[in-house]
């Protein structure tokens, strides 16, 4: 069966991914597989989950978030998550899920912007090159 | 034989009057009041108790009236009761916006977990409508912080920094930390601030911010 993909798009060396649909547990892997591909390929700095379209989050797709994160923040990719619903985020702390170590900002341009802030700081600090 | 007739009659006549009289106690007591006893003109051994069941069912009319005005008293109360309770759950959680991006969130009276759980939901739909990126959350008038309401907030502040936003606690007073401290509250990762002015002097630092006195010409 074909598994329903998410599009990453790519401005300048971020990557953007904004998830439309309910996900279902293959295509919540199958998006976190192809993500990681791109950033690999990419080489992106930072990573942008935009979840403006989630209204409902079930404990795996919450614990799938936070790896995500992990393993970009791994492979050296910042990861902002963006317009999280207040009802995701109270399920979500319901849910015992912190997204630790994840910054998350209210919409995409503040999103952009935390990224800019952070891989600025980064490659002043000569953390990364 | 005369005799016999005669019982035979009066027994007749015992059944009539008692079938009479108990299906009038049979609708009373199923609530229909508007039945009478009929009171026969010859006074009998049956007169007393028929006076007796029609003052009975008399009283039981008039306490009945008097209950149905005490319910419907009752039903206002309750209503007006509701229509303050709507109110007081309006008041009881305003998000004002004080600055570009700030919100500040006062909070006064008792918070149970209704009102706690109200709290978060108009910080968190406060914060996308206003797209805020700082809010202050002042509790000068929250009297008792139990362990149950710290929860709350913690679990409020953790959400809002899901959404991008973040929260800083002004207004803590002597007795509410003491009982946090003592409760063993863990508030690690809580900023908190004296009062609502250093609130929003952190929020201006946060957003890169100062307030300088104005330039003025001598």
């Amino acid at each position: 069966m074909e598994v329903t993909r998410i599009p990453i798009l790519q401005i300048e060396n971020y990557l953007v991914a904004s998830i439309q649909m309910a996900l279902h547990d293959e295509a919540a892997t199958q998006f976190r597989d192809d993500l990681l591909e791109r950033i690999y390929a990419t080489k992106a700095k930072g990573l942008i989950l935009d979840l403006t379209a989630v209204d409902v989050v079930d404990s795996f797709l919450a614990r799938l978030t936070g790896d995500i994160a992990e393993m970009a923040g791994l492979m050296g990719t910042a990861v902002v998550i963006t317009g999280l619903q207040p009802e995701v985020a109270i399920t979500l702390v319901e849910l015992g899920v912190e997204l630790k170590g994840v910054i998350t900002a209210l919409n995409l341009e503040k999103g952009i912007a935390a990224l800019r802030r952070m891989v600025g700081k980064e490659s002043a600090n000569g953390i990364t090159g | 034989m005369t005799e016999k007739t005669d019982r035979d009659q009066y027994k007749e006549f015992v059944k009539e009057r008692l079938k009479s009289l108990l299906s009038v106690v049979q609708s009373v007591s199923a609530g229909d009041f508007s039945v009478r006893v009929e009171i026969p003109e010859k006074e009998d051994e049956f007169t007393a108790l028929s006076v007796e069941l029609e003052r009975m069912i008399d009283d039981l009319i008039e306490a009945n009236r008097v209950g149905e005005g005490r319910m419907a008293r009752l039903q206002a109360a309750v209503e007006e009761k509701e229509r303050l309770l709507k109110t007081v759950g309006e008041l009881s959680s305003p998000v004002i916006q004080v600055w570009e991006n700030v919100l500040v969130m006062p909070l006064v009276g008792a918070i149970d977990s209704a009102r706690a759980t109200r709290i978060t939901e108009d910080l968190l739909t406060g914060i996308t409508k206003y797209q805020a990126e700082i809010v202050i959350i002042d509790i000068t008038g929250v009297p008792v912080v139990d362990t149950s309401v710290a929860n709350h907030l913690i679990q409020t502040i953790k959400a809002a920094a899901l959404l991008g936003a973040k929260c800083v606690v002004v207004g803590i007073s002597s007795e509410v930390a003491q009982s946090l401290i003592s409760l063993g509250v863990d508030l690690s990762g809580m900023v908190t601030r004296s009062n609502l002015q250093a609130g929003v002097r952190y929020a201006m630092e946060m957003m890169g911010l100062e307030v300088v006195p104005q330039k003025r010409e001598r």
